[in-house]
């Protein structure tokens, strides 16, 4: 019996020394699991960055490379020059002039392309190196896909509901199909492959294993409205001929811009982004966003916006109560912003919040002829007469004209003596050399070479008629036609005739503006040999050259300008809805019906054919392209069309939006074989993904690129 | 018959109390290497915890930097040299606190304020003219420094949060266009004299240094401001990645503190592409 104790106390005692051991090494294996789990998590945690970062690398790659094909492509359809010691790429056909786009998308305006596989974007187009892999359709290995309504979340294709605020785009848009991007870069892929060149063998000499995947929609911005310039509130600033003389994308009627069935942008909403956007310089009644303007207010707004200096890139510096003017600083901004002021979702396809355009001309040679566009503003200098002595030296220099005051019988009138000169010239100089700054007449005659001197220096002298605040026919004495013979005469056409021996006969009726010019386009006022206007109306008018060469806006780079070749209407409706139509009476364009159509004219024009630059539009205001009221009346009602877009429309930048998303990963072992059997290519595993918008201005003629704000976008 | 009771003879006894204080003294050790082991990995990812979403946190806010020429930036400059800890301030496209609605973009800054700790501030601002309390974002000439002075100094604000308890110095640069690394935003050389919309930057390198939380408890305050005094500026002339060398030799210089403390310090440091 004591044996049996004795055995049982041994045996608790090995027991309890076993518990012991075990409870260490329990202890110790939970310390141990607890810090490998820990460990773990933060592995995860760190790895979930890495994708980040690499996602992030991705969706940059993917920016740099379709910018670069973009570069590509201006170059390919372009012949070369060089100016100024700067290559110049001239389009080798009018289609050459905008970017390709792959596919009709009539539904889709402002859509330019997508990368797609079997890209058929026609030359010289660069195709996306897309597989056929989509982006919507074909999910992940891990069911990751991009829904069409997250493709529109910048709302810039036309919505299938217009009567909510989801983003969910037409039928007709087609989401764009993954680029798959290996070791050795973006390539179209037809497979998984096998062996150790197959897209998913990590063998480090294998180029082929896929490292991400991106798709991309690129969108023309430059043919939307400014939305940090476009736009003027109501009641409209006083006169309404302010407005309706247009001259700056400010004064763009956002009513003619379509919402929902046959509603239009209301003035409501309008008044809102003006008052919070021009808070400062304006110094509305109210508060965000109920917003009401003063007769002063509104006059402020449009004396900021005529100001000929500012390129509208930065805010005024106003500053009201601790407030300054606002600009939107991304598109998601304005998407937010739209929300809290209940505006239609639907105007946001209309509008832009980025544009560049170097403020040149482009015209034959003279993109590197010339230095910069000669400013209307300098034709003020003949508001009265006699000038002032600065002003009589600026005129010389600008003009190469001296005044001669009255002088008995003669009545006051002006010597073509050059910028420097005394005596009356024979000729007018040659615009010669690289960037000039010539004056007007050198500028005219370089312009119109087939112009004799004389009708050159009439065409000046009814341009300073058209501006001067008299009524006198302003007349130019140049050089003899030989010797002994007494000077010669150009005449100009004002209100009244000249009584000077000599004075040619003149149309029974004349207009004359007496007023400023705030369009290039109003030179079409102006009178050639005292009989017939400048032609800004017809295609084959060899006055429209001049309408590349004026500015009323000088500076450069400037924002705001519109690309003249955009497919979507409506912006180009808002442009001509108010213009004015006949200076006289301040008749203007009303309603929507009539510069809806007209914009739908010509863009259905610039589609079949490009326009190549600003003197483009006396094609687009021809009757062979606009044939709708009122702008068939008369040929200044004709020319309405003219005096609106050519102040506020460019060719020469490609404003573009490109919407990239990109994902990093990698196709697992098992990709060949699922989850997608029909499309092996789908069984990507996403590990992070990154989406940009990327707002670019591109110069047509020189491939710089003129600015670009990259967005990063977190849905 | 007698019974003989079986015991352990003397030997047996030796043999085995040793042998089991053996196999105490290899458990201990393990245990203790284990633990020593555990305990430091802890506080390395105790750190890399705080400093992980601490460097994302300034990587959003930086990638969604309003970049115009026409805002104010509050930076690092030869206006504004920063001895010590850094500060910096700018408009980014990120939410912010706001007790009423506001707008998307926010005044952001960063600053170590004084108990030696990284601070972050997102200031929800309201839409231009709102009756809100609050302020819009405000364009030039209108500066940061005069419209929210606790974003550019030591002062009080509520919408600062504690974003890294463990980050104790903070210190920045920036890498130029043109290459080069420089304290100053903009280019000198090509004539520039203002950020411009960040124009020439390219990068800006964040230099941190964090201790965690067993460490920290073994240091005062002053100590560890101290420490992080010790931990020299950047200035232009230095190379890649000196910095970092420097801050490194300066903590192993450092005596007259706990050596567990100074080891328990560790320096980071992340470029953020500040892309136009």
């Amino acid at each position: 019996m004591r044996h049996l104790s004795l055995r049982r106390a041994l045996n608790r005692t090995g027991g309890a020394a076993l518990v012991i051991v075990l409870a260490f090494v329990v202890l110790l294996a939970g310390i141990v699991v607890a810090c490998l789990t820990r460990m773990g998590t933060n592995r995860q945690l760190a790895h979930g960055t890495f994708n980040q970062a690499n996602s992030d690398q991705v969706a940059r790659t993917a920016l740099a490379i379709i910018v670069a094909d973009l570069k590509q492509e201006i170059a390919d359809g372009s012949s070369t020059s060089n100016a100024n010691g700067a290559t110049i790429y001239t389009a080798t056909v009018p289609a050459n002039m905008v970017p390709q786009r792959n596919g009709t998308q009539v539904t889709t305006p402002n859509l330019v392309r997508r990368s797609v596989n079997s890209d058929s974007v026609p030359s010289p187009g660069v195709g996306s190196r897309a597989s056929a892999v989509n982006s919507t359709t074909d999910a992940s290995s891990n069911g990751r896909f991009v829904s069409t309504a997250r493709w529109n979340r910048h709302y810039l294709l036309p919505k299938s509901n217009l009567t909510n605020d989801d983003s969910d785009p037409v039928a007709s848009f087609v989401a764009p199909d993954w680029v798959i991007v290996s070791r050795s870069g973006p390539a179209v892929q037809s497979g998984i492959g096998t062996g150790s060149t197959a897209l998913n063998n990590q063998l480090i000499t294998n180029s082929n294993y896929v490292i991400g995947r991106y798709a991309y929609a690129v969108y023309d911005e430059g043919g939307l409205l400014d939305i940090n310039i476009a736009g003027f509130p109501s009641p409209t600033p006083a006169p309404a001929t302010i407005a309706g003389r247009k001259g700056s994308v400010a004064f763009a009627d956002l009513t003619a811009l379509p919402t929902t069935g046959s509603s239009f942008v209301s003035n409501t909403a309008i008044n809102r982004v003006i008052g919070w956007r021009n808070y400062a310089t304006m110094q509305p009644a109210g508060t965000f966003p109920g917003f009401t303007f003063s007769a002063t207010a509104s006059s402020a707004f449009a004396s900021y916006f005529l100001d000929p200096a500012r390129n509208f890139g930065i805010v005024a510096s106003a500053v009201s109560g601790g407030k300054t003017d606002q600009a939107f600083v991304s598109r998601s901004q304005l998407i937010e912003f739209r929300a809290d002021v209940s505006a239609s979702v639907n105007m946001l396809q209309y509008l832009g919040t980025f544009s560049r355009e170097i403020n040149h001309s482009t015209w034959n040679d003279s993109i590197g002829r010339l230095a910069f566009r000669f400013p209307l503003s300098r034709f003020d200098l003949f508001a009265t007469t006699p000038p002032s002595t600065a002003n009589a030296a600026l005129i010389q220099r600008y003009f190469g004209l001296v005044y001669v005051p009255v002088t008995g019988p003669t009545a006051e009138h002006w010597q073509y003596a050059g910028i420097s000169g005394t005596g009356l010239l024979v000729s007018i100089p040659p615009v010669s050399g690289t960037a000039q700054t010539p004056d007007l007449f050198p500028l005219l005659q370089y312009a119109l070479p087939a112009a004799a001197m004389g009708e050159i220096l009439s065409i000046g002298a009814s341009l300073i008629d058209q501006r001067d605040s008299n009524l006198d026919t302003t007349w130019i004495e140049y050089a003899p036609a030989g010797a002994g013979l007494p000077a010669q005469k150009a005449f100009g056409v004002d209100t009244n005739p000249s009584t000077e021996p000599g004075a040619p006969a003149r149309p029974a009726s004349v207009l004359v503006l007496n007023h400023e010019f705030r369009s290039v386009g109003d030179l079409g006022y102006a009178y050639r040999n005292a009989s017939t206007s400048i032609d800004f109306r017809t295609t084959a008018s060899n006055d429209a050259p001049l309408l590349d060469l004026f500015t009323y806006n000088t500076a450069t780079p400037r924002s705001g300008i519109i690309n003249l070749n955009t497919r979507n209407a409506s912006v180009l409706a808002a442009i001509l809805k108010g213009a004015i139509t006949t200076d006289s009476s301040s008749a203007a364009v009303t309603g929507n019906v009539n510069p809806t159509t007209a914009a739908n004219s010509i863009v259905s024009a610039t589609t079949t054919q490009p326009a190549l630059g600003r003197q483009d539009l006396v094609r687009l205001a021809s009757s062979s392209v606009v044939t709708n009221s009122p702008f068939t009346t008369s040929e200044e009602t004709r020319e309405t069309i003219t005096r609106a877009l050519a102040e506020v429309a460019q060719t020469r930048t490609w404003g573009l939006l490109i919407d990239v998303i990109a994902q990093s990963g990698r196709y697992p072992p098992n990709a060949a074989s699922g989850p997608n059997l029909a499309n092996p290519l789908a069984n990507f595993v996403v590990e992070g993904e990154k989406r940009y918008w990327l707002h670019v201005a591109i110069d047509r003629f020189t491939g710089e690129i003129i600015d670009q704000q990259l967005e990063a976008v977190y849905e | 018959m007698t019974v003989r009771s079986k015991a352990f003879t003397l030997v047996e006894m030796l043999v085995s109390i040793t042998t089991l204080t053996l196999i105490v003294l290899l458990v201990s050790r393990l245990f203790n290497s284990a633990s020593a082991l555990t305990t430091s990995v802890n506080k390395r990812m105790d750190v890399d915890e705080q400093v992980r979403p601490f460097l994302d946190r300034v990587a959003i806010d930086l990638a969604q930097m309003v970049k115009r020429s026409d805002v104010d930036y509050f930076l690092k400059s030869p206006s504004n040299t920063q001895t010590g800890n850094d500060q910096i301030a700018f408009y980014s496209v990120v939410s912010g606190y706001n007790a009423t609605s506001a707008g998307p973009v926010s005044l952001v800054a960063y600053r170590i304020n004084s108990r030696n700790q990284a601070e972050r501030m997102a200031k929800g601002l309201i839409w231009n003219g709102d009756s809100s309390t609050g302020t819009p974002i405000v364009f030039m000439p209108l500066t940061i420094s005069t419209t929210w002075t606790s974003a550019t100094d030591t002062s009080a604000d509520i919408d600062y949060e504690l974003a890294a308890p463990s980050v104790f110095r903070f210190e920045y640069y920036y890498v130029l266009t043109s290459g080069n690394l420089s304290d100053t935003p903009w280019d000198s050389a090509a004539g520039h004299t203002a950020p411009s919309g960040m124009r020439d930057v390219a990068a800006i390198s964040v230099v941190i240094a964090a201790i965690d939380a067993k460490s920290r408890v073994l240091l005062s305050g002053t100590q560890l401001a101290t420490v992080a005094a010790g931990m020299s500026d950047f200035t232009g002339s230095m190379a890649q990645g000196a910095l970092v060398a420097r801050w490194q030799r300066t903590l192993d210089a450092t005596t007259g503190l706990p050596r567990s403390a100074i080891t328990g310090i560790r320096i980071y440091q992340r470029y953020f592409p500040i892309i136009q």
